[in-house]
């Protein structure tokens, strides 16, 4: 896969147009997996996945070759992502549907006691979930997302985030922290 | 007994070293502790069930020709406004610098944007005229007053965003270059930044009336540097770029944008976090 991207790269660079279609054909599917689990919505992640290749496209000139594209990919998809929770979070902020937000900054969740039968890893976890991830701050979505998902290395986050690596851990574990707490009463009835 | 907190035991699930000491050593301690605490062993069980749960949330499939699919929406958007991958000039692909590429929420977010500037800017200059001009005996009370609360927040809101495009500049600029190259491309970069810039001094003012001196001197600083990226050439040498790296580094502006956006991310946030459940740590 590297060497077929660095071709690419290469050939895309050169003014190459289907080399960038074989890029963009290659890492759809990733960078729609990543940008779902970022926006929490299809449409959303769709939106995402436009725009990164539309940077993508307007900055490979300055994407260095020895460097490896898939990450740099999902860096420019990062950061896309982030810019969209960013703006979805202050259009929200706006809406009446806010009012209606718990204390801590969180989306309202489902009630803490379905029966037990209900929830095991079932609709109402998965519910719980979003709406959990919905709450975070965009960063904290992000780093804990390349952790638990992406599976980065915390310096991977920090140098994909362009934050400290304190800052990246920090923000994990307040995602963890609220993941926790919000789904720890579901999470004792599944000893 | 000391048991083990809650960060040791995400770092431990993730297979991050521990937070101090030698790996090796910390990690043999916590396996050591976890097998003679069941109250450590009970946390760690519940933060296990609890990501694992956030793992079985399903992404939406996508088929294999889903990347084609990709590429037809993509095709006509990157044609249709010119900016359709052109011949190499000097072996190095250059974008047309005048395009604007945009999704509708990107749109969406400069039209705010430049709304707002414009909003603020018309306040301004009425605030101006009505000191400037009108007789203080003579000044009408305010029909409906502006809750001072809700400005405040519109603007550190806007000055937030702009704060945040800002950093994630500067942050590309850090790290342009990787890897080689004797010449390196910043159009991108160079552009962002004469956007930036021309809303940069609005919002300095406008913090400036807000009484917020703090941001507005930061604003002023950060809008030096956005000048300096302006104005510099699409392509750099490395010399060039460590000048230029050298004038962000300087006032530490990185920094500075982290440490205010961070405050002023939590004067946003609609009421203090509650407490969580805290560590086990005894």
């Amino acid at each position: 896969m590297e060497q077929a991207d660095e071709a690419a790269v290469a050939l895309a660079q050169a003014g190459d147009e289907d080399a960038f279609r074989s890029l963009v054909e290659r890492h759809s599917r990733a960078i729609f997996r990543l940008a779902f689990r970022m926006t929490g919505n299809e449409q959303d992640a769709e939106d995402v996945v436009q725009e990164v290749f539309l940077r993508a496209h307007q900055r490979l000139g300055s994407f260095e070759s020895r460097s490896n594209f898939a990450t740099w990919l999902h860096r420019v998809a990062v950061n896309c992502a982030l810019d969209f929770l960013r703006v979805r979070r202050r259009h929200d902020t706006g809406r009446e549907e806010i009012d209606a937000v718990g204390a801590d900054g969180a989306r309202p969740l489902p009630a803490a006691d379905p029966a037990p039968d209900r929830l095991l890893f079932g609709a109402e976890v998965h519910e719980r979930v979003a709406a959990v991830l919905a709450g975070l701050a965009p960063k904290e979505r992000a780093a804990f997302i390349l952790r638990h998902f992406e599976e980065m290395s915390i310096e991977e986050i920090s140098r994909t985030m362009g934050v400290r690596a304190d800052a990246a851990k920090n923000s994990i574990f307040r995602a963890v922290r609220k993941l926790r707490k919000e789904l720890e009463p579901m999470m004792s009835v599944m000893k | 007994m000391k048991h083990i907190d809650t960060e040791q035991l995400i770092l431990c699930y993730y297979g991050e070293p521990p937070a101090a000491g030698d790996p090796t050593v910390a990690r043999a301690a916590i396996e050591a502790h976890l097998a003679v605490c069941d109250r450590c062993r009970a946390a760690r069980g519940v933060l296990a069930r609890t990501l694992a749960a956030v793992s079985s949330v399903p992404v939406p499939e996508r088929a294999g020709s889903y990347g084609q699919e990709v590429w037809q929406r993509l095709e006509p958007r990157l044609k249709g406004s010119g900016a359709g991958i052109l011949p190499a000039e000097n072996a190095g692909w250059k974008p047309a610098p005048q395009v604007k590429l945009r999704s509708r929420w990107l749109e969406a977010f400069t039209w705010q944007r430049w709304a707002l500037g414009g909003a603020l800017a018309t306040l301004l200059v009425a605030a101006f005229l009505a000191g400037r001009f009108w007789p203080r005996p003579q000044l009408p009370a305010p029909a409906a007053p502006v809750s001072a609360q809700a400005r405040d927040r519109v603007l550190l809101s806007a000055v937030a965003d702009h704060m945040e495009r800002s950093e994630i500049l500067l942050m590309e600029l850090e790290n342009a270059g990787e890897g080689g190259g004797k010449e390196i491309d910043i159009s991108w970069q160079r552009e962002q930044a004469q956007e930036l810039a021309a809303g940069s001094r609005l919002y300095e003012q406008a913090a400036q009336q807000a009484g917020e001196t703090g941001i507005a001197n930061l604003l002023d600083d950060l809008n030096r540097v956005l000048i300096t990226v302006a104005h510099s050439p699409s392509k750099v040498s490395r010399t060039e770029l460590t000048d230029l790296r050298s004038r962000i580094e300087g006032p530490g502006i990185l920094f500075k944008l982290q440490v205010v956006n961070s405050g002023i991310e939590q004067r946003l946030r609609p009421a203090p976090e509650r407490p969580g459940p805290g560590n086990v740590q005894d």
